[in-house]
């Protein structure tokens, strides 16, 4: 995330803080994507990652006074959705789904149909990479976090957080079969 | 460097991380004579191109729809605690912290609802001052705002049936019979319309040019007439505004996040006496501020007046049509 995103979203935490609902409202939108990208690969299920974006925004909302600007909102959201996924799992109220590769469809390179299918593709095969390198990948490239940052929100130290990114984006081509035709 | 190592600089370069310009020719004279490392960069440049499954087209009107019932419930949460512990009225307001930026203090449990009501009453009891301003701090937990009021009328449970169009708050009445005609489109509101759906965007219309009546098609197709609430001032009329968006019914309106919070009873320090109103209320304006910018109401207002049962401060714009 650059800084003038980083900016303008200190701009709306900060409104939001005085009680404008739109700012937060804007805040829901722009991370929503994330929060339930991050949620689907956790659970590999969309009725829990949606559950998890309302569970994770009202917990945000209401922690919102919490919040002072120390790191950035983007890295406090990852880390509460971290958690929330954590808490969820905890409390058996929705079961983790790691996938075997050999579920995943034929990864021949030739056979992503459209983009839909590549998306569904990925998601799938994030499922069975190691879950402490999807969660370096996914701070970095859903919540759009620093290796500085991730490393802050993981508490893993930057040079991990850039091994664990790279290792899943190795799996990754690998698991969906770019490493032959790409 | 090695392969891995070029690798991974490929990796935090898409990223974003910051990569000499030195180190990135490095790894393209590197890419330029080892197959694997530019193959590697092509494959990252594949992988990257995917999106990722994105979510259904409305979960984030769900979601602001799930916020919006939460912080109705937190609302409803201090108001039984009030009710419950006979304190003067506490509500959760955005509060002046003791560093640069203002900040919602949300009672997250009953229990700490409970407590702050009871911190506050016991502060209103050990200053003497039962029917006063306690003191010109604010509390970190909570505020008093309904200590000097009139005599109140007790408080209804919830909030009327209100909607609003832009800050505007208008009351919702009955359904109407109503053809495309008669209507003039003035906007769209956001409500859920008492069904306890999701809200919806809705049409919004005035009737005949009436001035206070708005007219709102709902998601049935059936119409309902809405009507502004007002209260007049020095001769001027003034409409009800909600900082905060009314999408369900049962919430009430907040300030605006322009106007200063009261600190007190009185109104003070952002607020100041500009007279009583015909009921005998008492209206406040910003100190250095006009009447331009509006008016504001404490809570514990009568049963007749516009602003009846709601627990906060209520501000009033003033409305020429």
């Amino acid at each position: 995330m650059d800084r003038t995103a980083q900016r303008e979203d200190a701009n709306l935490v900060n409104a939001a803080q005085a009680g404008d609902i739109r700012a937060f409202e804007t805040l829901v939108a722009e991370y929503t994507p994330a929060v339930y990208g991050h949620a689907l690969r956790f659970f590999g299920d969309h009725a829990a990652a949606e559950d998890v974006v309302q569970e994770v925004f009202v917990k945000t909302y209401r922690s919102l006074g919490s919040f002072d600007g120390r790191s950035t909102f983007s890295t406090w959201l990852f880390r509460v959705t971290r958690n929330a996924c954590l808490d969820l799992f905890r409390a058996g109220r929705r079961q983790a789904s790691p996938l075997d590769p050999l579920d995943l469809p034929d990864a021949g390179g030739g056979a992503f149909a459209d983009g839909v299918a590549m998306a569904a593709d990925l998601e799938r095969a994030l499922e069975s990479v190691p879950p402490e390198e999807r969660d370096a990948f996914n701070a970095v490239a859903l919540f759009g976090l620093t290796y500085v940052q991730a490393s802050e929100a993981l508490g893993a130290p930057v040079g991990t957080i850039k091994s664990r990114v790279f290792r899943a984006r190795k799996a990754l081509i690998v698991l969906l079969g770019l490493e032959g035709g790409a | 460097m090695d392969c891995q190592e070029i690798q991974m600089t490929v990796s935090a370069d898409l990223d974003g991380e910051a990569v000499s310009p030195e180190l990135m020719a490095e790894v393209g004279a590197h890419c330029d004579s080892c197959s694997e490392c530019a193959d590697f960069r092509r494959q990252l440049q594949a992988l990257e191109a995917i999106e990722p499954v994105g979510p259904p087209a409305d979960l984030v009107t769900r979601t602001i729809a799930a916020v919006a019932h939460a912080a109705a419930a937190d609302a409803r949460a201090v108001q039984e605690a009030n009710a419950a512990a006979n304190a003067p009225i506490v509500e959760a307001l955005p509060l002046k912290k003791a560093g640069r930026r203002q900040t919602w203090v949300w009672a997250g449990s009953a229990a700490a609802i409970v407590a702050a009501a009871l911190l506050v009453f016991a502060v209103v009891r050990l200053t003497g001052a039962p029917g006063g301003a306690t003191t010109g701090t604010r509390t970190d937990l909570a505020t008093t705002t309904g200590a000097a009021a009139p005599a109140a009328a007790p408080a209804p449970a919830t909030a009327p049936s209100y909607v609003t169009l832009g800050e505007f708050v208008y009351r919702v009445g009955d359904t109407i019979q109503a053809s495309p005609s008669q209507l003039t489109t003035v906007g769209t509101i956001v409500s859920s319309m008492g069904t306890g759906d999701t809200p919806a965007t809705l049409e919004a219309y005035s009737l005949f040019g009436q001035p206070d009546a708005l007219v709102v098609r709902k998601s049935d197709g059936t119409y309902v007439s809405c009507q502004a609430v007002v209260r007049e001032f020095q001769g001027t009329r003034y409409q009800l505004v909600s900082g905060t968006p009314i999408r369900d019914f049962g919430s009430w309106p907040d300030l605006p996040p322009s106007i200063p919070r009261p600190g007190t009873s009185d109104g003070s320090p952002g607020l100041t006496p500009a007279g009583k109103d015909a009921r005998g209320v008492m209206v406040l304006q910003i100190l250095g501020g006009s009447l331009q910018t509006g008016i504001g109401v404490a809570p514990g207002t009568s049963a007749d007046d516009p602003a009846a049962g709601n627990p906060g401060w209520t501000w009033w714009r003033p409305v020429t049509r």
